[in-house]
């Protein structure tokens, strides 16, 4: 029997894996896509669609949540979609980087108690799953599995350092 | 031509049996074992091996398919609690149904039905009892006297103590005796501090290096069984491939096994002790298997009973005869009253801006500690006894925005900054055990395996209460003191059980009339069952409980050894 591979952020997406997806339409899969890409895109460092966390947070939803929840998110990438229409008659994925930003800005707004709680909860997952991926945790973090000791009290380094 | 029941009786006969793999079941298996008796251990969940039997181990954070989260089969599995287990330690948790209970009152109870029972999951603080605790209930009219003082149990302290591995420094404290300690972990700028103000301004009050079972120092004994130094990855609860920490699984059954005499039989839930009027002896153990539901008998010269305290009380409670109608050795009807357990319900947080220039480094499996202050030698306030705390700073916060989207957002995820220290404290109060504080079996309600239900009847009391206000105020003052700030001191309202602590119901005494135990844990009435797990604690002082269950544990086996071979049991 074959090993099955895990889908975590970054890691490969293999279709064998047994953990079931959203059902979500082309369009609805491109705007997860273009909303991760909208709280951390692609810069000098990497952004959260090269880290996976699209696909991630696909199966996190569909495994983990549950049902009322999954259907919350996917209206919200339904309303991403209205909104992008509504303010510049266009599909929310074909909107430019400052487009995108200003539609999520929209959203992001206590009077509209539904749009904001998507839009937190987007948000927060998209942070979780970037800060615990391995390219954060090993290149901006001192994350070590094995530190192999414990000293209580010592300076703080003056040369760059990572915490 | 054979006879089968003669036969399987004696396929199934053993010279003791041990219920229960876990702490203190652990260290009767070891003695008994090393001892030359074969012992059959029984353990009512699956077996976990050492090392291979920890799947999620070496994992790193990214490397769990969902981060950690359960899918939402899994969580059902766990009930109400399961969408907070981390899949790291799922496997250690206890399934939902696995054992009803009635709540008669709220009590939470943590249960670790796998072998190495809960000394997988423990806190592995370990501090030994001194003789203001076990003459506490004599001085200060609770419970009944202990049957036994310090120095029956300091020998055995120190026995247990070099097999397992103890860090700690030596304070010569006389509520807290010094034992066999290799070096303790590090004591941060902000414990050092805080160390030094409760010197300069109580005359009774330390704060002291934890004391817990992880192997700093490897000695010789460690290595044989082959347990490494700790690598302070803070991972202990998934299991230590290191064997860093003490568990039963790392440590005390692999010993027993090796000695070839012990017989490991997970899957088997004991459904009582048989009692044999005759021979006015138990001859041995009524399991359920597991898997098939069947019925077995096995049998033995002495029984342990390790399942831990409340599962040790159903067990006797259910293990009727006409010779004891109300469980085994119940003549004078107190098994499973006086239940106690600790109060950690007093909570206090806080944070230092001090020593900004200062950090740690690596990781902290431990954390500090102070032990009891209150009524140490004669009764200075309006409740009786006292609280221990465990006390930790053992880093600074790690600090970053989660403002903005885009670029923003992502630049400041990368900018992570030290911000203050942490500071908490956590009460560890003593419970005074009142008869109304119980359990009982249920008349009706059975649970999967046609056991009857276990009741749980258990509340605190108004001496809990004030020792909560007392530790908030005295905790607030010593935080005050040493300058830290945001200061939080709560009383988290948690019910009984939480501290999973939970001890008493089969207690030890001197007099049959008003124990169930001697000062051998032997019952009073049935003298070849030894009762050695947190049901047996007469009261409950301070200290974390494992390292007693387990010296009294040794010091019973070698005991029950020595009456062997006496001619005696």
């Amino acid at each position: 029997m074959m090993a099955l591979p895990a889908c975590s952020p970054e890691g490969e997406v293999v279709s064998e894996s047994l953990a079931k997806s959203l059902p979500l339409n082309p369009q609805q899969k491109l705007n997860l896509e273009k909303l991760v890409d909208t709280f951390l895109p692609e810069s000098g460092t990497k952004g959260a669609v090269s880290l996976n966390v699209h696909h991630f947070l696909d199966k996190l939803l569909a495994n983990c949540f549950p049902e009322d929840q999954q259907t919350f998110f996917v209206k919200g990438l339904d309303m991403l979609e209205n909104k992008a229409e509504q303010i510049y008659a266009s599909s929310f994925s074909s909107l430019g980087t400052l487009e995108r930003e200003a539609v999520l800005g929209e959203i992001d707004d206590e009077d509209f108690p539904e749009e904001k709680q998507f839009f937190d909860f987007a948000k927060e997952q998209t942070i979780l799953a970037y800060t615990s991926s391995e390219y954060f945790l090993t290149n901006f973090t001192n994350y070590e599995m094995i530190p192999g000791n414990y000293d209580g009290c010592v300076d703080v380094p003056e040369i760059p350092y990572k915490i | 031509m054979p006879n089968f029941n003669i036969d399987s009786k004696k396929e199934n006969t053993f010279d003791a049996i041990v219920i229960g793999s876990g702490i203190s079941g652990g260290w009767a298996a070891k003695e008994l074992c090393e001892k030359g008796l074969k012992t059959l251990v029984l353990e009512r969940g699956r077996d976990v091996k050492h090392i291979v039997d920890y799947p999620t181990a070496n994992k790193h954070p990214w490397e769990f398919e969902f981060g950690g989260k359960l899918p939402l089969d899994k969580q059902a599995e766990f009930g109400r609690r399961g969408a907070r287990i981390h899949e790291s330690t799922a496997h250690f948790w206890m399934k939902e149904g696995e054992q009803e209970t009635v709540q008669e009152k709220p009590f939470q109870w943590t249960r670790g039905y796998q072998v190495g029972g809960k000394s997988l999951l423990w806190a592995r603080q370990t501090q030994r009892w001194s003789d203001l605790d076990f003459e506490g209930p004599a001085r200060d009219g609770y419970a009944v006297d202990w049957p036994i003082r310090y120095k029956d149990l300091a020998p055995w302290y120190s026995h247990v103590e070099k097999f397992s591995g103890i860090a700690g420094n030596y304070d010569g404290l006389p509520q807290l005796p010094d034992g066999e300690f290799l070096k303790p972990f590090d004591l941060s700028c902000v414990e050092r501090h805080f160390q030094k103000v409760i010197s300069e301004n109580y005359k009774d009050r330390h704060l002291i290096h934890g004391r817990c079972a992880h192997v700093t120092e490897p000695q010789e004994i460690h290595i044989q069984q082959g347990r490494a130094k700790c690598q302070h990855r803070n991972l202990c609860n998934r299991g230590c491939p290191f064997g860093g920490y003490f568990s039963a699984n790392a440590s005390t059954l692999p010993w027993a096994e090796r000695t070839g005499n012990m017989t490991l039989r997970p899957h088997s839930v004991v459904q009582e002790i048989i009692y044999d009027q005759e021979e006015g002896k138990a001859i041995g153990v009524r399991i359920i298997d597991a898997n098939d539901l069947q019925t077995y008998e096995f049998y033995a010269r002495i029984i342990f009973v390790n399942a831990s305290a409340l599962n040790s009380n159903s067990i006797l409670l259910n293990s009727t005869s006409s010779r004891f109608p109300n469980g085994l050795g119940n003549d004078n009807g107190l098994l499973g009253k006086y239940i106690s357990w600790h109060n950690y319900r007093g909570q206090i947080s806080g944070r230092s801006e001090d020593f900004p220039d200062k950090m740690s480094s690596g990781k902290n499996p431990s954390h500090s500690y102070i032990p009891r202050f209150r009524n140490l030698y004669k009764q200075e306030t309006d409740f009786l006894r006292g609280y221990a705390v465990g006390f930790g700073s053992s880093s600074r916060a790690v600090q970053f925005s989660r403002n903005g989207i885009g670029e923003e957002l992502k630049q400041n995820l990368l900018d992570r900054k030290l911000g203050p220290w942490w500071v908490s404290g956590w009460m560890q109060g003593e419970v005074i055990p009142i008869e109304s504080n119980h359990v009982r079996l249920h008349e009706d309600l059975k649970d999967k395996y046609g056991i009857p239900q276990l009741v749980l009847s258990c509340d605190w009391t108004e001496n809990d209460d004030k020792m909560v206000k007392d530790y908030q105020e005295q905790m607030t003052e010593m935080f005050e003191k040493s300058g830290f700030t945001a200061i939080n001191a709560r009383d988290s309202g948690s019910p009984p059980g939480s501290d999973i602590h939970e001890m008493g119901g089969v207690r030890m005494g001197l007099d049959p009339k008003t124990s169930l135990l001697n000062k051998w844990n032997q019952l009073h009435h049935c003298k070849n069952v030894f009762v050695t797990d947190g049901a047996c604690m007469t009261s409950t002082a301070t200290q974390n409980p494992s390292l007693t269950y387990m010296a009294i544990t040794a010091r019973a086996a070698n005991y029950a050894v020595d009456e062997i071979n006496k001619g005696n049991l």
